[in-house]
């Protein structure tokens, strides 16, 4: 099974996901407000009956907010700086387990990488299906997804 | 009764929201170990008795497939039981756990209840086999 993402029901995969792990809520936006700070992009490679690509861009103020509400703990805490990208990085990969189900179904064999974060390029997502959100705090957020051309096997 | 945990994940994050979700779970806990990949945790596994482990499946190094083979050629994953938390939702590979001996199966993201009914779950099973063994 190979179902068609799209980018509206993309965006609904991270509303559900950032809600459930992290009481985060967003709503797609278009045109989406700019980026303020230093901003972030968690991705990880994904394999099934195809291969692609999941990226997550966000500022890196967002990403603290994430980590704070991952780990139940006060935006003050000086541990939030450490732990900030290696929070984008997990809710890449809680998002990758909703992508691929909807992708492949849950009987396919599939595979979830391990997420890579780093500051992100300037220039804006134009290959794949990109869907762009805003958080209650009006943080912006892109995700993109970019299938591989051809099977993983 | 208190439990020994061991959580194993690439991710501090991951290992940190397990540990609190241990925690919020109402066990009496006397230890929590920590390893950042299967290599870690078997190491952690020769020193330290354990009574459950929760462990990640895709991790750098030592998968927590991986993890659960050598568990199993050992023999300690008859005794020790092991929970996979993980995003990855293939039942395939749900069923590949299964069959090695992993007791259950937790999906990223998980809810508090959820996680807790899941371990009072394995722990009684646990200790309802040792007491028939």
């Amino acid at each position: 099974m190979q179902a068609e993402m799209t980018g509206e029901r993309l965006a609904e995969l991270v509303a559900d996901t950032l809600e459930e792990a992290a009481f985060v809520f967003t709503e797609p936006v278009d045109p989406p407000p700019a980026f303020q700070g230093e901003v972030l992009e968690a991705r990880l490679q994904y394999s099934g009956p195809k291969r692609g690509v999941l990226g997550f861009r966000a500022s890196a103020d967002f990403a603290a907010g994430l980590a704070a509400n991952l780990l139940g703990i006060d935006r003050t805490d000086p541990e939030i700086d450490k732990r900030s990208a290696d929070a984008l990085g997990e809710i890449v990969n809680m998002l990758a387990g909703a992508v691929v189900l909807e992708l492949f179904g849950p009987s396919a064999q599939t595979s979830i990488g391990v997420p890579s974060v780093k500051e992100a390029a300037a220039a804006p997502i134009v290959e794949g299906v990109v869907t762009h959100l805003a958080t209650e705090d009006g943080d912006r957020l892109d995700v993109f997804l970019r299938p591989a051309n051809g099977s993983s096997s | 009764m208190s439990y020994r945990v061991l959580i194993v994940d690439d991710s501090s994050v991951v290992r940190s929201m397990v540990r609190k979700a241990v925690s919020m779970a109402g066990l009496d806990i006397e230890e929590v170990h920590e390893a950042g990949n299967g290599r870690q945790a078997l190491e952690t596994l020769q020193h330290h008795w354990v009574d459950i482990v929760f462990t990640d499946l895709h991790m750098p190094e030592m998968t927590g497939i991986e993890l659960v083979e050598a568990m199993a050629r050992s023999g300690v994953l008859a005794t020790t039981p092991v929970v996979v938390v993980s995003s990855d939702p293939s039942e395939s590979r749900v069923e590949e756990l299964r069959r090695l001996g992993v007791r259950a199966y937790l999906k990223k993201p998980f809810r508090p209840e959820g996680f807790r009914a899941v371990v009072e779950e394995v722990l009684q099973a646990s200790k309802e086999a040792k007491h028939a063994g």
